[in-house]
Order: C-alpha cells, then sequence, then structure tokens
C-alpha cells in the first residue's frame, strides 16, 4: 500500500512537477525511478529529510499559510497534539478555514475515512459534495494521497480558472506535501535566495521612499553614512537610454541602487504575470489525466488489495474544507486578488468616440475639422437683475410681471423674474438650479457646433485696384476765377502758348482776350458773327491767333501782347500771303472749284488786329492749327469733301485734301507728332496720311455720334467723345476698338481735351460738369495706360439743355479753364 | 449757471509791454474763459477805467478760443499754470477812405502817409494825396499799367518818386520836373508785361520781373541821354514806331544794368532783401522763391513749393518772405534756413487766389494779404489764423477781386478790380514791439 502510494505519489508529482520550476527538483538518489525521463535532470544535489522539513515551513509561511498549520499535512500523525495550539492568527482566511473545518469536526482527515458516522453524513450533504468535488478539478491526484480513493473525478472546471489564489494555496501546499517525501534537498546557497547575498545597503526593509530626499541610503557599520551612487540626470539617462539596447529590460533596484538587467527569462515570467497566467512557462495546466485508479476492472490491477472504502467515497474532510472557502466566498470574505482592479473612476459616454470610425467618408480633411473641437459659448454674466437685491429699476411692474407670467415659457426672454429678497439670508433655493444646470451640460454635450467659413467678399475688392486721386495731384478741384463779360454762349476758348492769355469766342459774335491770373478782359473784338471756334496759333515765334466767326476766318494779332520782334513775325506771316497771293493770280489760274475767298479786311478791322479774313461758303464750325503754325485747318457745316479745308496761312492758300467724304463731318485735328491729320464724323474717326494722301486706319468707338476727339500730346492714344454720353479712349497700337469706354456724364460729352503737360484729361458736358481723369500713359509699351476719374467739377449753370461747351488746360500750370452756355468761363485749379 | 462745476485752471500772466505789468502771481480763473473775459481781467487788475483790448500768448502761439480748448489741443494738464503773455491787441483794421476809379487797379503803393499811388488797367498812374484829391493823372503807358512803387523816401539822392510797370513792356520812372511830374525815364528792354517793381532801400537800384520770365536790374539815375538798346531793332520797326502814341515815345529810354535769367515762367513778384541791398527775392509761375545776388547777378538760392507765386514780400523785422499763392495760402519762408524745411508756415484762410501780401512795415509779426475774394486778411504769424479779415464795406466792392496791398505806417491800401482804392487805418502793437525790439 505504501509502495503503490509511493508510486502513484511519483507518478502524480511527474505529472504536477512542471508547475514548479523543473531543475528545481534534482535527482533523488534512494526512491528515484529511473524509467522517468522527466526525472533524468542532472541536479546531483541532496536533500535531507529533516531539513525539508524546516523549507517547507518557511515556504509555507512565505504562502501566508500558518506553519502549524503547514505541520497537519506534513505529519499527519502529529496533528491532534498541535490542533490545541492553533487559532492565534485569525487574520488568515485559508488557515483559520482550514483549521475551523478541522476544529469543528475534532478529527484528522485520516480518521476521516475510517469514521462510518462521518461517511454517514457525507452521503447526507451528497450535494455538498458534488460542489466540492466539482470545485476541486485538478488536484485530485493530490487528494488520492490522503484518501486514496475517490480519485476519478478530476475535471476541469471554469470556476477553478477563476479562483487561481484557491487552487494555488491548495495546490502548493498539497504539491509540497508531496515534495517532502520524494524530492532530496534543495541547496540553500541558491542564487534566488535574496537573504544569502550581501545586501549594499542597511536600512532594512523600510520604504525607499524615506531616503528620497536625503543624498546618503543608509549607514555602514560604523554608523557612516552610505552616499548613495552618483546618477545622471535626465539628459544623460536619455542619451544613454537610446545608447542602450538593453534598456527594457533594465529595471532600476532603488534598495540597492543599481540598475538591474533582466534576463529573458525573468522578462517571460513577468509577461506572464502580467497577462495573468503562470508564470513558469512549461506548466501545463491541462494536462491529460492518467487513470492510475480507474472504476474499470483491469485485468492486471496494479494491487491486488480490495479497493477500499474511502477509494469510492467522496472525502467529507474535503468536502467541509471545500465547503468552507464556499461559504467564505459566499459571504465575501475571499475575493478574487488576482482579478484586474475595477476602475473607480466614474466613466462618461462619449458620444463622438467611435464617431471617426464610423464615418464613411473619412478623410483627413473632416477628421482635422472635426478634432478642432469648438469652445462651448460661455455663459453669460449675471446682470444686474439677477441680483437677490437689485436695484428698484429693474424689478418689474406688475404689468410686467403679468406679461411675463402670461407668455409662454418657451418663448419668454429670460426665464426668471427679477425679484428683490432684501437681504442674502431670505434668499431660498433656487429651484430652477438642476434644471438649468442640465440644459448647459446637454449643451455642452451634444449641442453640435461648427466653423462657419463663409467667404467675404466687398464689393469693393471687385473694384479694380485704382491709386488714391490724393496721390495723382496736381489736378483742378476747385473753382478760382470766373471770367464774367460775354452775354452769349462761349462756344470756345484757347490759351496762348505762354499760358498768360486767355481767348474766348462766343454767340455774342464778340471774341475777348482776358488777362488769366486776373480775370481781366483785356481787349474785345465784335466780329457780328457767332464765333465758333477761337484758336491761338501754337509756334512761339508769332502771336496770332485764327476765330471762325460766321463763314469767315479772321488771323488776328493782338498787338498788345507781344513786343516788336513778335509782332514783326506775325505780321510777315500773317500779310505776306497777300504778295503770293497776288502772284499766284497772275500766274495761273485758282482752282475756282474751292470755295474759300482771302481777304484783307477792312482798315477799321485792321485797327483792331484783324490782318486777314478768310471766308467760305458754309458757318466754319472748327479751326485747327497744325503745330507749326502755318497750316490752318477749317471745317465747315456741310456735307462732303470740300467741308474740310486746309489753309496755309503764310501763302494764303487753300485746299481740299478730301475730294469725298462719307456722312457729316464732326471734328477734325492735326496729329501732334505725325503728318495725320485725324477726321471724325458721326460713327468713326478715320486718320490720314497727309503726306502719303492715305488712310491709315478708322478707329470704331462704337457710339452713334462722335462729338469730339483729341490725341494726346504723345500722339499714340485718342480720346474720343459722343453726344451719347460716352468717352473712349484708343491706344492707336493697339486696336480700332477703344481700350476703354467710360460713361460716367449724364448728358452729352461736348468736349475732350488732353493736358498738354500733366498726364490729364477732361470731359465736358451738357450736365454742367466737367470730369477730370487722370491718364497716365507710360513709355514702356507694355504697360497700358491708366485712367483714373479724379474730380468732377461742378459751377456752370445749365442753359437750353446746354451745359459745358469747351474745356482747355493751361499750358503751363496743371489748371482747367472751361467755358458754358451761360456765358461765363471758369477757371479751375 | 453753476459756477461751481466750471473747470478751472491756474494762470499766471505775464505782460509783454511794460507799461501794462500787473503783478506776478497767479490767478484761478474758469476754463471757459475767452479772450474777452482774460482782457476783462488784466483791466481790472490794471485798474483801467477805459478797458484796453488785449490779445493772450501761449507759447508764442495766440490763444483763440477758450483756454479749455487749448489745454485739450496741446493736451496739457489743467493742473500745472499756465502761462499767459499778453499784449494790447490791435483794433480792427477800419475804412478811413475810399478813391474811386474807373478802371480796375492793379496796384497801389504809399508814398507817404499822405500821398499814395495807383497804378490802373486804363494805363494810367494816379497820385492820390489823404485829402482824396487825385493830384496828378500820369500817362505814358499804351496798356495797362501792372505795377507801382513809389519811392518812400525821395530825399534820399533821387529825383523820382515813384516807378511803374506796366503790361506794354516798360517800366516808367515819375519825378517832378519843372514843378509837375513828369515821366523821366523809360525801362525797356522787357519783352512781355512787366509784373512787378521793387526799388531798394536806398533808392539807387530797383529790379523789375516780367512775364518773359527774366528780372531786370536798373540804376535809378535819370540818364543824360537816351540809352536806347533796340535803337537799330526800333529803326528795323520804324513804321510801328510811328503808330506809338507820342507820349511815351518821346520819354528817355533807360537800359538794364543785367539781367536775371532763370524763372522758366512768367516772374509775377520780386522785392528787395532790406537787411542786404544786393538781395533780391522773387518768386513766379514756375512755383519757385529764387534768390539772387545782383550785384553778381547769380541765382544764389531756389526754393520750390508746388503752387504758384503770385506776390512775395520781404520783412526785415521777422526776416521771412511771405508769398501769396494761387492756392488760396499764404506762406512763409525762412531765406536763411536750408531747403528742407524753407516753408515755415503755411497759412490759409482766403477763399480766393492771394494777390499780394505785405509786411507790416515795423512789426515782425503783422502780415496782411489782399485776395480774389475781396478781403484783406490780417495776420499775426503767432496764430495760424487771421487776427482780422476785412471785408468789402461798399457795395460796389463786394465780389470784387483784390488785385494791389501796401501797408504803410498804420495805412492798409488796398485796390482791386471795383476801382476803388480802399484806405484802412490800422492801429496795432507794432510800434511797441518797435520799442522792445530797439530797447
Amino acid at each position: 500500500m505504501v509502495g503503490q502510494n509511493k508510486g502513484k505519489k511519483r507518478g502524480a508529482s511527474s505529472h504536477e512537477a512542471p508547475a514548479e520550476k523543473a531543475p528545481l527538483f534534482p535527482k533523488s538518489k534512494g526512491i528515484d525511478v529511473p524509467s522517468d525521463p522527466e526525472y533524468s535532470s542532472d541536479d546531483d544535489e541532496e536533500v535531507e529529510e529533516g531539513d525539508f522539513d524546516e523549507m517547507l515551513k518557511e515556504m509555507a509561511n512565505d504562502q501566508g499559510i500558518d506553519s502549524d498549520d503547514a505541520n497537519d499535512y506534513i505529519a499527519g500523525d502529529s496533528l491532534d497534539e498541535e490542533e490545541e495550539e492553533e487559532g492565534d492568527d485569525e487574520s488568515d482566511i485559508h488557515s483559520s478555514d482550514i483549521e475551523g473545518a478541522s476544529s469543528e469536526d475534532g478529527d484528522d482527515e485520516s480518521e476521516d475515512g475510517e469514521d462510518p458516522e462521518e461517511s454517514d453524513n457525507e452521503e447526507d450533504s451528497s450535494l455538498e459534495r458534488v460542489a466540492s468535488r466539482s470545485t476541486d478539478g485538478q488536484h485530485t491526484a493530490v487528494d488520492s494521497q490522503n484518501e486514496a480513493e475517490g480519485s476519478g473525478e478530476e475535471e476541469l472546471d471554469e470556476v477553478n480558472m477563476d479562483k487561481l489564489t484557491i487552487r494555488d494555496f491548495v495546490g502548493d501546499i498539497q504539491g509540497w506535501k508531496e515534495y517532502r517525501k520524494t524530492l532530496p534537498q534543495i541547496d540553500a546557497g541558491y542564487a534566488s535566495d535574496s537573504s544569502t547575498e550581501d545586501p549594499a545597503n542597511t536600512i532594512g526593509n523600510v520604504p525607499i521612499e524615506w531616503y528620497e530626499d536625503y543624498p546618503h541610503i543608509g549607514y555602514d557599520i560604523d554608523g557612516k553614512r552610505i552616499l548613495k551612487p552618483a546618477t545622471a540626470d535626465e539628459l544623460d539617462k536619455f542619451l544613454a537610454n537610446m545608447d542602450d539596447p538593453d534598456v527594457f529590460r533594465t529595471a532600476r533596484d532603488e534598495v540597492n541602487q543599481q540598475d538591474v538587467k533582466l534576463s529573458e527569462e525573468e522578462i517571460d515570467i513577468i509577461r506572464r504575470i502580467q497577462g495573468g497566467n503562470i508564470p513558469d512557462a512549461d506548466y501545463n495546466p491541462y494536462e491529460e489525466t492518467v487513470e492510475w485508479f480507474t472504476s474499470k476492472t483491469m485485468q492486471m490491477p496494479l494491487s491486488g488489495a480490495p479497493l477500499a472504502k474511502r477509494g469510492f467515497i467522496p472525502s467529507k474532510w474535503e468536502h467541509k474544507r471545500v465547503m468552507k472557502i464556499v461559504r467564505a466566498i459566499r459571504q465575501g470574505r475571499i475575493t478574487r486578488s488576482g482579478a484586474p482592479s475595477q476602475d473607480t473612476k466614474p466613466r462618461f459616454y462619449d458620444v463622438w468616440e467611435k464617431a471617426e470610425e464610423n464615418d464613411d467618408d473619412n478623410t483627413h480633411q473632416k477628421r482635422m475639422a472635426r478634432r478642432a473641437r469648438m469652445p462651448a459659448p460661455r455663459l453669460a454674466l449675471p446682470s444686474h437683475d439677477e441680483s437677490y437685491h437689485p436695484p428698484a429699476e429693474y424689478l418689474p411692474s406688475e404689468a410686467e410681471r403679468q406679461s411675463w407670467l402670461d407668455e409662454d415659457p418657451d418663448h419668454r426672454k429670460k426665464n426668471y423674474l427679477p425679484q428683490d429678497f432684501g437681504s442674502l439670508r431670505s434668499v431660498p433655493g433656487y429651484e430652477r438650479f438642476v434644471q438649468e444646470r442640465f440644459q448647459r451640460c446637454l449643451d455642452l454635450y451634444l449641442a453640435p457646433r461648427m466653423l462657419k467659413r463663409t467667404t467675404q467678399l466687398n464689393a469693393e475688392e471687385l473694384m479694380p485696384k485704382l491709386p488714391d486721386p490724393r496721390d495723382l495731384r496736381p489736378f483742378p478741384s476747385v473753382e478760382s476765377l470766373v471770367y464774367l463779360g460775354h452775354t452769349g454762349r462761349v462756344r470756345s476758348i484757347s490759351v496762348d502758348p505762354t499760358g498768360l492769355w486767355l481767348l474766348s469766342g462766343s454767340d455774342d459774335g464778340t471774341v475777348r482776350l482776358w488777362e488769366i491770373v486776373s480775370g481781366r478782359c483785356a481787349k474785345i473784338w465784335d466780329l457780328k458773327e457767332t464765333v465758333h471756334m477761337v484758336a491761338w496759333c501754337p509756334s512761339a515765334d508769332v502771336c496770332v491767333f485764327a476765330a471762325a466767326a460766321g463763314s469767315r476766318t479772321v488771323i488776328v494779332i493782338p498787338s498788345e501782347l507781344c513786343d516788336e520782334h513778335k509782332r514783326l513775325l506775325s505780321e510777315e506771316l500773317v500779310r505776306a500771303g497777300f504778295n503770293s497771293a497776288a502772284q499766284a493770280e497772275e500766274g495761273e489760274e485758282e482752282d475756282d472749284s474751292l470755295p474759300v475767298s482771302w481777304d484783307m479786311p477792312t482798315s477799321a478791322e485792321q485797327a483792331t488786329g484783324i490782318h486777314v479774313s478768310v471766308t467760305m461758303h458754309k458757318t466754319v464750325k472748327s479751326v485747327m492749327w497744325h503745330r507749326r503754325g502755318d497750316y490752318l485747318a477749317t471745317l465747315t457745316a456741310e456735307e462732303g469733301g470740300s467741308s474740310v479745308l486746309i489753309h496755309q496761312v503764310s501763302k494764303h492758300k487753300s485746299q481740299r485734301p478730301f475730294r469725298k467724304l462719307k456722312g457729316a463731318v464732326q471734328s477734325i485735328m492735326f496729329h501732334p507728332t505725325k503728318p495725320w491729320f485725324l477726321v471724325a464724323t458721326q460713327r468713326y474717326v478715320r486718320i490720314y496720311n497727309l503726306m502719303q494722301q492715305a488712310l491709315i486706319k478708322t478707329l470704331q468707338p462704337g457710339v452713334k455720334w462722335i462729338s469730339s476727339i483729341d490725341v494726346h500730346p504723345q500722339g499714340d492714344n485718342v480720346i474720343v467723345g459722343s453726344y451719347d454720353k460716352k468717352l473712349s479712349w484708343f491706344d492707336l497700337d493697339l486696336s480700332v476698338k477703344p481700350y476703354r469706354s467710360i460713361r460716367y456724364h449724364r448728358q452729352a460729352i461736348r468736349q475732350v481735351q488732353y493736358s498738354r503737360k500733366f498726364p490729364l484729361f477732361a470731359t465736358t458736358s451738357d450736365d454742367g460738369t466737367i470730369q477730370v481723369y487722370h491718364g497716365m500713359v507710360y513709355q514702356d509699351l507694355n504697360q497700358n495706360p491708366l485712367i483714373v476719374p479724379l474730380k468732377i467739377l461742378r459751377g456752370h449753370e445749365i442753359r437750353n439743355s446746354l451745359g459745358v461747351l469747351d474745356c482747355v488746360f493751361h499750358p503751363i500750370q496743371p489748371w482747367l479753364i472751361s467755358s458754358g452756355a451761360d456765358g461765363t468761363i471758369r477757371l479751375w485749379t | 449757471m453753476d459756477s461751481s462745476n466750471e473747470a478751472r485752471v491756474q494762470i499766471r500772466l505775464v505782460a509783454r509791454q511794460p507799461k501794462y505789468a500787473v503783478p506776478d502771481t497767479s490767478i484761478l480763473v474758469p476754463q471757459q474763459l475767452q479772450r474777452y473775459g482774460l482782457s476783462e481781467i488784466v483791466n481790472h487788475l490794471l485798474g483801467n477805467e477805459k478797458p484796453v483790448p488785449f490779445d493772450f500768448m501761449t507759447d508764442g502761439q495766440f490763444l483763440r478760443g477758450t483756454i479749455s480748448t487749448y489745454l485739450k489741443e496741446k493736451s496739457l494738464s489743467a493742473e500745472n499754470i499756465l502761462t499767459l503773455e499778453y499784449i494790447e491787441s490791435m483794433l480792427p483794421p477800419t475804412e478811413i477812405a475810399s478813391y474811386s476809379h474807373d478802371d480796375w487797379i492793379s496796384s497801389v503803393s504809399a508814398a507817404s502817409a499822405d500821398r499814395f499811388v495807383v497804378g490802373s488797367y486804363d494805363g494810367v498812374v494816379r497820385v492820390w494825396n489823404a485829402q482824396s484829391e487825385c493830384e496828378d493823372e500820369l500817362r505814358a503807358h499804351e496798356s495797362a499799367v501792372k505795377c507801382v512803387v513809389a519811392v518812400k523816401d525821395p530825399a534820399r539822392r533821387s529825383r523820382v518818386e515813384l516807378i511803374s510797370g506796366s503790361q506794354d513792356r516798360t517800366a516808367v520812372a515819375w519825378g517832378t520836373k519843372g514843378g509837375q511830374r513828369k515821366a523821366l525815364y523809360a525801362a525797356r528792354g522787357h519783352t512781355d508785361s512787366i509784373e512787378s517793381v521793387a526799388i531798394n532801400p536806398s533808392n539807387t537800384h530797383f529790379v523789375t520781373a516780367s512775364a518773359d520770365s527774366t528780372i531786370r536790374f536798373w540804376s535809378m539815375a535819370v540818364p543824360k541821354q537816351s540809352e536806347d538798346s533796340q535803337l537799330e531793332e526800333s529803326a528795323v520797326s520804324a513804321p510801328a514806331a510811328k503808330k506809338r502814341k507820342n507820349v511815351n515815345a518821346d520819354i528817355m529810354t533807360k537800359a538794364a544794368i543785367g539781367t536775371l535769367n532763370g524763372h522758366v515762367g512768367p516772374v509775377t513778384s520780386v522785392c528787395f532783401n532790406a537787411d542786404q541791398e544786393s538781395q533780391i527775392f522773387s518768386g513766379g509761375w514756375d512755383h519757385s522763391v529764387r534768390t539772387w545776388d545782383v550785384a553778381s547777378g547769380v541765382n544764389v538760392m531756389t526754393n520750390l513749393c508746388d503752387k504758384v507765386i503770385l506776390d512775395i514780400d520781404y520783412s526785415a523785422h521777422s526776416r521771412l518772405i511771405a508769398t501769396g499763392h494761387a492756392d488760396r495760402s499764404v506762406r512763409l519762408w525762412d531765406p536763411r534756413s536750408d531747403d528742407s524745411t524753407v516753408v515755415k508756415m503755411r497759412l490759409s484762410s482766403h477763399k480766393g487766389f492771394v494777390s499780394s501780401v505785405a509786411w507790416a512795415p515795423n512789426s515782425a509779426y503783422m502780415l496782411a494779404s489782399a485776395s480774389h475774394d475781396s478781403t484783406i486778411k490780417v495776420w499775426d504769424i503767432r496764430s495760424r489764423t487771421p487776427l482780422y479779415t476785412v471785408y468789402a464795406a461798399s457795395d460796389k466792392d463786394k465780389g470784387k477781386k483784390l488785385l494791389g496791398l501796401d501797408w504803410h505806417k498804420s495805412l492798409l491800401l488796398a485796390g482791386g478790380e471795383s476801382g476803388s482804392l480802399r484806405i484802412h487805418s490800422v492801429n496795432s502793437q507794432y510800434s511797441d514791439d518797435q520799442e522792445q525790439t530797439s530797447a
């Protein structure tokens, strides 16, 4: 029986051994079973039986089991004597339970088997037995050592897995009991035994935090401080960590103040412990059971003895012990210490936790947008009327209170009525507090917020970027002088090349000469007929002007304005033609078809300075000088080619440049730099080359009725004003279509005019205004002209729906002079 | 009105003129006080039976408006003591006479307190006395007289009493010859209208500025015979010369000593540096104020602004040039300073071209300007606002341009489009200033 038991025991241990470290159990000398491969490890150490007892006690102590209790299992026969000494350590659940169980019975478990009364009791509580059996599980083999039977039930149960601690201590202790008898003694000098090591510090088992703030740790035998080894600062540590490949397996031993590098096995054990597994890698908890003792009758039984009763009767003792534990568990005295601790912090449900994964279109951009959380709007600070004692003006009147009460609660502007409690003491609890907090929380928690990104488009941004008119000074902006005297419309004005004198021609039949700066009318020529046009000769050498009055064009020398030298030159220019004309008449016959006669004016007229009179058949509408001051172009009010004539003043000759002209000519002009001649008909502006007698180009302003044209002094740009309110700017190099069309006037444009010196141009209109523009033409051909409207000058009165008829820029100053249907001439500076 | 609510400020009154000195203590006055109230306080302190009007200055500037507005403007604390200097204020100019002319007056000049010279657009130079009698009508110019200047102190070595410049390109010097004023000589040489004439302080030379963009420098002395430099030319233009009015033809011709070329547009005005006889200042349409050394004929300095200069005047007392501009403003220039900050001050209050400016003859601060808006404004350059604006008194003058202005002692003469010579009497503290500067 004993031998059998021993054999059984060894067999069981051979299966359970992996629970302990295999090398821990050296090869046994005496009771060795050489055939067992698991014990073929070459460990020669011997374990003495007596020593083992001591060791077992120690280990049981470590396990939290009372050494006396352990003795129960170790030496079954000595239990009786020692049982009276127990019961001192009640704090330990396991031991007390077990003890209690045994004291209750007053019996050893070995006696249980023999006690028939007990067995009867057992049968009564068969239900409990089943439960105990099921809780036992894998340890049936160990139990069989005590009971020598009933080893059949070894089914695994989840309960077992959950109750690791229970099982562990039961298993361990029973295992140890077994080893005691089978295994040799373990060498005490084993490396894992920390008691054999010489500790570096002497502080004992005290919390290491006590020495946190000190430079030393403990004292040596002489009472001197043991200084902590120098530690690197964080940066050095970090750098060292970066270099060290073993950093992950390095742990700091605070007690000994040193780094311990863990071995692979140790790390593995840590991992297993962390994972809630059995630390030993080799331990297989689910090993197959070897059924040494079965219910089946073997042909060759291991033992010839008949089966003992206890072999097939469940152990009452075991059942009691198990029930103790079960009761303790039920009462909550035993907890699953190994189970993961409950998170005590309150957890909130995050609505948006899974939002990102669940979103279908989970683009990066959207995710980023979602992450940019917007802060919730702040609560408004309490105002005066929320005070417990608000000023009287905040308290509602009875009518207000009634209207507040009558209002739907959802529509109330504020959900409270200001109340006066007099003192803080008498303020009751706020009944809506919870509700409002809840609403606020709801708002914070659930209210979806999003940033609205709308593109702000200002009308100003869409406007073209133009310089500020203030930066484009000087330009005429205020009315400085009014030249009064004319009694009719002033149709035309002209400034002499020096810029001192102004000529004006009017419907009252007079041409007046004005001193610009003082506004003094220096001279009046009465030409009896409507003066359509006056024009100074642009030549600086002479002092001559031409005036178109009726069908007559007179050429005048205002002798007061020029010195002797200039006067002589002018007279020579103007009068020399009489001689040549006389010669020509003698020589060859003039082309009679030309409707022109050059006449000597009357002596009365000559005294006033009128030297030549050129008479045509029709009313002369326009007179234009060539820039050299010798040629004069006239435009008469008739259709056809003879409306435009070019006269040579010095020779008193006239010629007709165009045999045929389509449409009524509105305006004519010499080009300021090239030998070109511009003729504006109703719809088109044609540019002719007078030298080559050819049409160069036809400008198409796209207007219905051209009123006036002017050419930029540099010659590459033309502005065209029209009666249909439109101003067109042509770049002659660019196109025959307008570079820019401007329609700012409310009435027909009468005159357009460039400044000869400043980058300015002006338009006059029947709406009584003059509009001044900045018109910069760049030398760089790639840069388009810059046109900026600068100023609207108002001052002229509208008479018979005629406004400002003519304007002219001062040749030297940034001044503009305009004349209107109201008979005034105005100087704008 | 609750006086306790009024803000108050401590002031200390300092007299410029010793005869008006008050005890040097600070007094607490309401901040709402203006010049009049302060003047009352001073009169009270002085115990004057007949109140004397005073003007108050802080920091070299006249106090205009209330004290509180001044403090606000300068962002000064009302806690500190404000020092106010005061001087007897100038009485507004009063029109004492108006001499009527048929045509526009282009220029006026006072020879003395009872003799005034008026140049008119009808080509006649008229000499008036204080008894509103036209002493002489001097006819020699073919066209409008643009400028006249009277010799202020005729006793000094010269028979010339006045010089007139005209659009007929001549300047005529007039003097008493045989008991009556006659044209002594005609300064010929300009090719365009003479716009301005100036006589040097010692009455030995004069300069003319012309629209032909030159300035010519002439001696005042009456030539023995006609220095006709254009003799050949006039021979060429013999038929034209015949046409001239004989009044002008038999006047002796005077030739210029020198011609100053430099302006690029018409020169509208010229004046002498009273401190330095060889230096003249000129201004013109080319927006420049030029300083010339007439002895060498060199353009010493050119200062530019961007507006047409219509008149220029130099004060020996303040050593500043005042210019009247077409942009309705009067500018003050310091001819001695470097070119960076030459425009010392810009006085703008006129509503038309400032056609003429005149410094007070004896004051470093007083200045008068006449404008096309028919007003004369009297300025104290310690204040940016005009001291007085003299409006046209008669309906005839209203809205008519003023073209000429002269300030002689306590008389302010102006004339213009209306043809009336307006004579104003100016009572000012300038004589006291004079005392002070001489003392």
